[in-house]
């Protein structure tokens, strides 16, 4: 556990220094400042700063500043440094996924925060959205960081456009064919647990909508980044660099 | 020799690329040259030993035990041929980092990393990210955090590339060291000359195939009695065309672009010993001397035919 808390320390230190990771960040900021502005125009808030939250900002923030950097190690085979280390090849991805969370974990509950505070400001708030959305918002990020090691782990050489193309499938193209496949959308379960009208991105084709629910939002948080990091494991631990 | 290192009947396919075709050795203590051209299998080999990859046939062992194993990797060090670090690091917190892997705390993995740098003359840049390092300074970070355990048994790939004069001849006294130390060191290289100043114990590798393993003294005599070209590099190369073409170890000479000279001998030796020391007599600066792969090459397809020509 040592050594992937170490990885974790330096993934978080390395994410730090990379200017890349400050400009990500402002994604996470611009819903904030949109839900201030329309609170101060009298709209809610939320309504459409959180699923913009959710669907567009997170997913943009997430994959290119963990799985792009993990693809990267792969690629360029930097992993070796740890592959000949007296420890489990899947102790690196574990130790990997703990620092990405981390570090997007705090960036995402901290705008999550401010679009909660200026909702707040503007007299929308329910104080349960005031620690709901942020809550919602650190799970999301766990959920997909924990996706994006395990994309690229799978596939190190396109690791961005593979995941980009798999949330397009879950979380844009299925519920807009057939409503209750929202069910598999991470985004529409991260507002689930964050208590907000958790409406697809597209309106849906057929179907009504799944019943929200926080368990199964949870559970679907938990697949979504059990199963890649599950294959990933499974991968690296023959994989040739 | 015991063997510290097993190969047995190990081949490697890329696809339908051969990399290692049924290579049988074993190496003990001390050092050990890997010797071959590019291409040759020689990082094929050294992965195979790492665990990076895994044979398509035979097994590799390591102390008995089969790689990859935690329990080797306590005891192996491994500099690899990239050059790429986690860029963002420190030199210091990079090896610091790798010897928290290692097993150790973090003030000793600190201890250990400054410890180490300052061995391999790191000291004044350890402090620097590793992004700003020179490729001679990476060579030296790469060594260290192979070295900062203090493992029986190193490999080094290709660890003089991008080393001035003055870094090869303190990365050579290195690498002695550690063999003097009583450690199984093997180094990769496809310059003849680099090996032969650390030690006498070779593996001949070309095409994936084992060609020779043991005393240095055959190639050598082998290599002799070619052609042997030595490139060098100077502001001045008809001025030292001028100097050289007095000496008899000069078989030819040939002016490759405005500050290449080419220079063909039957006795290296004499030639690498002398090129420097009649540069300075004649005032001419040598920015580099360095010997082109194709010689060595050459002598391996004549080693090859040779066998092939024995074997009819």
């Amino acid at each position: 556990m040592s050594a992937a808390l170490s990885i974790a320390r330096v993934s978080i230190l390395r994410a730090v220094r990379r200017p890349s990771s400050w400009w990500l960040s402002a994604l996470a900021f611009l819903p904030a400042l949109l839900g201030a502005w329309l609170g101060y125009k009298g709209y809610g808030a939320l309504a459409v700063p959180a699923p913009l939250l959710a669907y567009v900002a997170a997913p943009l923030l997430v994959v290119p500043w963990v799985a792009g950097v993990l693809g990267e190690a792969f690629e360029r085979r930097t992993v070796v440094y740890w592959f000949v280390r007296p420890m489990a090849r899947p102790t690196a991805l574990l130790g990997e996924w703990l620092g990405a969370a981390a570090s997007v974990g705090v960036v995402l509950l901290l705008g999550s925060a401010m679009l909660a505070v200026a909702n707040a400001l503007t007299g929308n708030a329910s104080i349960g959205s005031l620690a709901r959305l942020p809550l919602a918002m650190l799970a999301h990020a766990v959920a997909l960081a924990g996706f994006s090691v395990g994309v690229a782990t799978l596939s190190p050489k396109h690791p961005v456009s593979l995941a980009v193309g798999v949330l397009a499938v879950t979380e844009v193209a299925l519920p807009s064919l057939w409503a209750p496949l929202q069910a598999v959308s991470l985004s529409h379960q991260a507002l689930v647990l964050a208590g907000l009208d958790a409406a697809p991105l597209l309106p849906s084709l057929v179907g009504d909508a799944p019943t929200p629910s926080v368990g199964v939002a949870l559970a679907v948080l938990a697949i979504f980044a059990a199963v890649p990091l599950g294959l990933a494991v499974r991968t690296v631990i023959d994989r040739d660099l | 020799m015991s063997a510290v290192l097993e190969f047995v009947g190990v081949s490697k396919w890329y696809g339908p690329v051969l990399g290692l075709r049924d290579v049988s050795l074993t190496v003990g203590k001390g050092i050990t040259g890997l010797l071959g051209p590019n291409g040759a299998g020689k990082s094929t080999l050294l992965k195979c030993m790492t665990g990076e990859i895994q044979p398509s046939r035979g097994e590799v062992r390591m102390f008995g035990r089969r790689v990859p194993d935690p329990e080797v990797f306590r005891r192996l060090g491994y500099a690899p041929e990239i050059e790429v670090f986690f860029e963002e690091l420190t030199g210091r917190e990079f090896v610091a980092h790798l010897a928290e892997l290692s097993g150790f705390g973090r003030a000793e993995a600190d201890r250990r990393a400054v410890a180490v740098l300052q061995r391999v003359g790191l000291e004044s840049a350890m402090n620097r990210r590793v992004s700003t390092y020179s490729k001679g300074m990476r060579q030296r970070t790469k060594l260290a955090q192979a070295i900062l355990h203090e493992p029986d048994v190193v490999l080094l790939d290709e660890p003089m590339t991008g080393l001035d004069p003055l870094g090869r001849a303190q990365m050579v006294a290195l690498i002695q060291t550690l063999g003097a130390e009583g450690r199984t060191v093997v180094v990769s290289s496809h310059i003849l000359d680099e090996v032969e100043v650390m030690t006498r114990e070779i593996v001949v590798l070309y095409q994936g195939q084992l060609l020779a393993q043991g005393d240095l003294h055959a190639i050598r005599g082998l290599i002799d009695r070619h052609p042997h070209h030595i490139a060098l590099r100077t502001p001045k190369p008809r001025a030292l065309a001028a100097a050289l073409a007095r000496e008899d170890f000069v078989a030819a000479l040939r002016f490759e672009g405005d500050d290449r000279l080419m220079v063909e001998t039957r006795d290296p030796d004499r030639c690498y010993s002398a090129v420097p020391r009649i540069a300075k007599e004649h005032d001419v600066p040598l920015l580099a001397l360095t010997s082109p792969d194709d010689n060595l090459a050459a002598v391996f397809r004549y080693l090859t035919l040779g066998a092939r020509g024995g074997a009819a």
